[in-house]
């Protein structure tokens, strides 16, 4: 039996293989996604070990914090020849030698790093120059200065906090991004201009033990620069690079079940199709055990060919995953493809184990052969329609469940329940799909049948064996339900944050103060602004820290606003009034947003509040939020002058003038502040495009991820309909004599395959429209606002994607199939 | 009758393979059917008798000589317009009925008009209905009907779209004697009552004595014919033409 289940393997390759390819396409994705794992995590360690080589200790600081005191007291240890002191965080603002301020756009606050005093101890890599040697030099980010046009020798002016100018010269450029830090100045200058007094980390160098500079330091912790490098590594490893991967593996088990679905029918029309030959060899003696066994070696075999092929095509998938990654700066530059015995493991195990999986059932069924169905010679011609009741309670009882889950989850803003309810609605979809997917055919084949003898007959084909037509769209229908719940989730986060910027009122622009306390903005700005032909006359407003506002039995701490009253009239139309009047606003009176006023105690108008000991009445209560323009809570300016003192504004709103292009109202913007530091320009529509931007980001990473469970299920269309299309030969053959034409078979099989993808999306989207946004609650539900949006227009693109798909999956086997000849049918 | 046959075969001849593997399966066959003419062919396994009626109902392409249906000829039609000849002239019976498993039996007789997107003529599709006999199994699928129904439907297919011709191979070979003997004489009763042309393949000589003539072919060769047989006299020409081959 050995040998007649090998044999089987040297004639049948062909069909073999189809039921390999979509095993090797699911083994390729979970090797690619673990070679990466592994080959991420060496070059993270080959990494951080580089960084930390010349680290003898690394000590961060216990009770008492690190200064220049305790960066003397080490270098003055025997054995040390260099301490590199780190600071968390230090804030610059660099302006070039023409006064122009340097600023890096949805950055407001510019931040510095420590540059190395000895060149061996940078965290960074040099690409140009050299690292600065004395006061009054620096390096920059290699992106910044190629942006810029710096050059080693450019100079710059950087801002001490007291506003004094300092010149610098740049030495040299690095690696590393914007974000980390503009500039890497000297600790000395670090800490004289930055006004940093305190640092975070020293680095030590030299033949001096941990123990010596522990003993130096009192309480502090001090580890060896080996340890060091595992705590750098294990700190970039916790970051996003992790959750990626562990996602791209998730998502790679989703392709292998889809995988196991398609091979599992797969299979079963393979042995279908050799039901007279297992008949055969069970007359001429075969036991069922035999049987059994030499067909499931046989998908062993197929499986472990499988699992080499895929392997290799994982291989260049993380060739491809790995440029992906580190061109868009996500994983080490040193980040190369290695050998990774993980994932050949796990290739292996997967490839086989998914192949004998799929193969057991078939395998079983086919032991039910009779031995006397060899001696029939009526050509088969296979209907299977019987679907058991038990399947149908089961499915129906999942779906309740499931359902009833989903909905408590987005009742109750509960993620884990949601999705335990989702995986049941799923698994209800597996046991239900060959009862519904016989009327469902008939439905989305409706229109197949207006298209004549063709479209007839596809939907007649989808519909005549629903289990095998279930099992195949099942897999799609996973992979484009999952697409669509991402879909919906993205699209509601995207209304939702869209709402909570534009609110209902809004300012095109807010400029505010980053300068160190007191933050006002320079005076003249409000006056240079209003000369600007595009904008219209800005609204200066102060804003304040109020711990402690008391309403209605209820205390809150928040960020207040004054601003004069005409001004707010001007700009918040009535229509957003909830309770009272904006013209009671004035001196002893304050406007209220709806948020503030409910967590106040529920305020309305005439209601009285207390800012620290001062009560004031209420005079409206307004839409809106803590992000309101006007903030939560809005004073008049003479009560701000009383309470605070005199000052100038610490922020102005801009409105550009009706008619006027967002980016021409910007650049008057910019290009009245080029000289002036310290002021922050928050865009609105620049924010907009920030947001859809990122959202359309995710949606794109979202997509690749879903995209290799869909990719999957496509192949299972394309082989089952391979298959089917060789088992229904004496079939085709029949209708081409009959006078079917060519062209008609083509339509038929392409009809086919587009009712079956269709059905997928039908379904698939349906379903992930009900979880979707059932999920959307459960897991973004705790924040208020949160909108629901159906991205109508996507979900329309995916049913017609859908479509197009099927029809394409139909093409090959429709070709081989019209290749019959019509002769066939007499044989 | 007309004059014009509705089949005419002219020297066909069928040879498959090259050089040692050569085969010939028809060594110049001339036939001609008139219409209305219930034709049986016969001869023992490997004469070519399955091979002349695939040629004839331009299922497959003869390497020589010319095949007529109707005034149609089929040399040289590109597959198009030869499906469409299959589909408007002829019609087919075969042996293991190839009715479609998920059409039910109305809609198998009339899948060759949708094929052709025709309208089926009521009168035309009542009297075969009514023919048949089994009008109350209309709505059954091919699954449900017993064997010599299933063939009685295919018999209907066949005749649906009045072909000039309806081919027949081996239609009585996987049933039993009495349902063999129900397809024959739908067959007969189609000659004689509807004025079909039939052309059946069949190596039972108690089929081929329901045939106006029957033509005896071995080795790719008609080598006897017989007119208005009876069981009797076919068996007697298969015995002789058996002795003469020994």
């Amino acid at each position: 039996m050995l040998r007649v289940a090998l044999s089987r393997i040297r004639y049948q390759f062909g069909s073999l293989l189809l039921v390999s390819l979509a095993v090797a396409a699911a083994v390729a994705f979970i090797a690619a996604s673990f070679t990466l794992g592994d080959a991420i995590r060496a070059a993270v360690y080959r990494e951080t070990a580089a960084q930390a080589a010349h680290v003898a200790a690394h000590a961060t600081p216990g009770d008492a914090p690190f200064t220049d005191a305790t960066v003397r007291a080490v270098a003055a240890l025997p054995g040390v020849t260099a301490v590199q002191p780190r600071a968390d965080f230090g804030t610059i603002t660099l302006l070039q030698s023409d006064g122009t301020v340097v600023r890096v756009p949805g950055q407001p606050i510019l931040s510095a790093f420590v540059a190395p005093v000895d060149p061996v101890l940078s965290e960074r890599e040099l690409t140009a120059g050299r690292f600065p040697a004395r006061s009054g030099e620096l390096v920059v980010p290699k992106a910044l200065a190629d942006e810029r046009g710096w050059k080693p020798g450019t100079t710059l002016q950087v801002l001490d906090t007291d506003r004094g100018r300092h010149r610098f010269t740049i030495t040299g450029t690095v690696d590393g991004r914007v974000e980390a830090g503009v500039a890497g100045l000297l600790p000395a200058d670090y800490s004289s201009l930055l006004g940093v007094r305190e640092w975070s980390a020293l680095d030590v160098t030299g033949p001096v033990t941990p123990d010596a500079v522990r003993t130096a330091l009192g309480p502090a912790t001090v580890v060896s620069g080996a340890e060091y490098a595992d705590q750098l590594a294990s700190a970039q490893l916790g970051g996003s690079i992790t959750a990626i991967i562990d996602g791209l593996k998730l998502f790679a088990w989703v392709a292998v079940a889809v995988a196991v679905a398609v091979a599992y029918n797969a299979f079963g029309i393979v042995l279908a199709q050799r039901r007279r030959e297992v008949a055969l060899v069970r007359c001429v003696g075969a036991g069922r055990g035999q049987v059994f066994r030499a067909t499931v070696l046989e998908a062993g075999v197929a499986g472990l060919v499988a699992a080499v092929a895929g392997y290799v095509a994982g291989q260049g998938l993380t060739a491809v995953a790995t440029y992906g990654l580190t061109s868009a700066g996500l994983a080490p530059d040193s980040l190369r493809v290695t050998f990774s015995p993980v994932a050949a493991g796990v290739a292996l195990i997967v490839g086989v184990s998914v192949s004998v999986l799929a193969a057991v059932l078939p395998a079983w069924s086919a032991t039910r052969v009779a031995p006397v169905r060899a001696l029939s010679d009526q050509g088969e011609l296979i209907e299977d329609a019987r679907v058991g009741r038990v399947r149908l309670a089961a499915g129906v009882l999942l779906l309740a469940i499931g359902s009833a889950l989903a909905w408590y989850a987005a009742d109750q803003r509960d993620s884990w329940t949601g999705i335990g309810g989702g995986f049941l609605v799923m698994l209800a979809l597996l046991a239900l799909g060959p009862v519904v997917v016989g009327p469902l055919v008939r439905i989305v084949g409706f229109p197949g049948r207006l298209a004549g003898a063709a479209g007839h007959l596809a939907a007649a084909n989808g519909a005549r064996n629903p289990r095998r037509t279930a099992a195949v769209t099942n897999a799609l229908t996973i992979g484009i339900g999952l697409a669509t719940v991402m879909l919906v989730g993205f699209a509601s986060l995207e209304k939702t944050a869209n709402a909570q910027l534009t609110g209902s009122y809004s300012a095109d622009f807010t400029l505010t103060s980053v300068a160190p306390a007191p933050a006002t903005l320079p005076t003249g700005l409000a006056a240079a602004l209003a000369e600007r032909s595009p904008l219209q006359t800005p609204v200066p407003v102060r804003s304040h820290d109020v711990d402690r506002i008391t309403g209605k039995n209820a205390t809150l701490g928040t960020s207040v606003l004054a601003l004069g009253p005409d001004a707010l009239r001007a700009h918040l139309p009535s229509k957003f009034t909830l309770s009272g009047d904006l013209r009671d606003f004035g001196p002893g009176r304050v406007v209220v947003t709806a948020k503030a006023a409910k967590d106040l105690g529920g305020l309305v108008a005439g209601d009285t509040v207390r800012i620290e000991n001062t009560a004031v009445r209420v005079a409206a209560v307004v839409e809106g939020g803590y992000s309101s323009p006007f903030g939560p809570l809005t004073f008049d300016p003479s009560d701000f002058d009383r309470w605070y003192g005199s000052a100038g504004p610490t922020g102005l709103l801009i409105w550009a003038k009706s008619g006027v292009d967002a980016a021409d109202a910007r650049a008057a913007i910019d290009d009245a502040i080029a000289a002036l530091p310290d002021v922050e320009v928050q865009d609105l529509a620049g924010l907009l495009a920030d947001l859809e931007s990122q959202i359309n980001g995710y949606l794109t990473a979202g997509g690749l991820l879903i995209g290799m469970a869909v990719f999957i299920a496509v192949l299972g269309v394309m082989v089952t309909l391979t298959l089917s299309v060789l088992e229904r030969r004496r079939e085709i053959a029949v209708l081409r004599a009959l006078g079917l034409t060519r062209g008609q078979l083509y339509t038929t099989l392409t009809l086919e395959g587009a009712i079956m993808a269709l059905l997928a999306a039908v379904v698939g989207t349906a379903l992930g429209i009900g979880l979707g946004i059932a999920g959307t609650l459960a897991a973004f539900g705790v924040q208020d606002d949160l909108l629901i949006a159906l991205p109508v227009r996507m979900i329309a693109g995916v049913l017609v994607g859908a479509a197009v798909i099927g029809v394409l999956a139909a093409l090959p086997p429709a070709r081989r199939a019209s290749k019959t000849a019509p002769v066939a049918a007499l044989g | 009758m007309d004059n014009t046959a509705a089949v005419t075969a002219t020297e066909l001849t069928k040879v498959y393979g090259t050089g040692n593997t050569r085969v010939s399966a028809l060594r110049g066959v001339s036939l001609a059917v008139p219409h209305g003419q219930f034709v049986a062919i016969m001869g023992p396994s490997g004469s070519g008798k399955s091979t002349l009626l695939h040629c004839l109902a331009g299922l497959d392409k003869a390497s020589s000589g010319r095949v007529r249906i109707g005034t149609a000829e089929l040399d040289g039609l590109a597959d198009g317009r030869l499906t469409r000849l299959r589909r408007e002239a002829v019609g087919f019976v075969f042996q293991s009925f190839n009715l479609l498993p998920t059409l039910s039996a109305a809609e198998n007789i009339l899948l060759p008009l949708r094929l052709a997107g025709r309208r089926p003529d009521g009168d035309w599709l009542d009297r075969v209905i009514d023919l048949l006999g089994l009008a109350d199994r209309m709505h059954h699928r091919p699954n449900q009907l017993s064997g010599g129904q299933q063939q009685r439907v295919a018999v209907a297919r066949a005749l649906i779209t009045r072909p000039s011709v309806v081919f027949a191979d081996e239609p009585t070979g996987n049933l039993d004697s009495r349902s063999g003997a129900e397809v024959l004489s739908l067959l007969r009763a189609s000659v004689r009552e509807l004025g079909q042309t039939v052309v059946m393949v069949t190596h039972d000589p108690r089929a081929a004595s329901y045939a106006d003539r029957v033509v005896f072919l071995a080795d790719g060769r008609i080598v006897d014919e017989v007119t208005d047989p009876t069981p009797e006299v076919v068996l007697d020409r298969v015995g002789r033409l058996e002795a003469r081959a020994a």
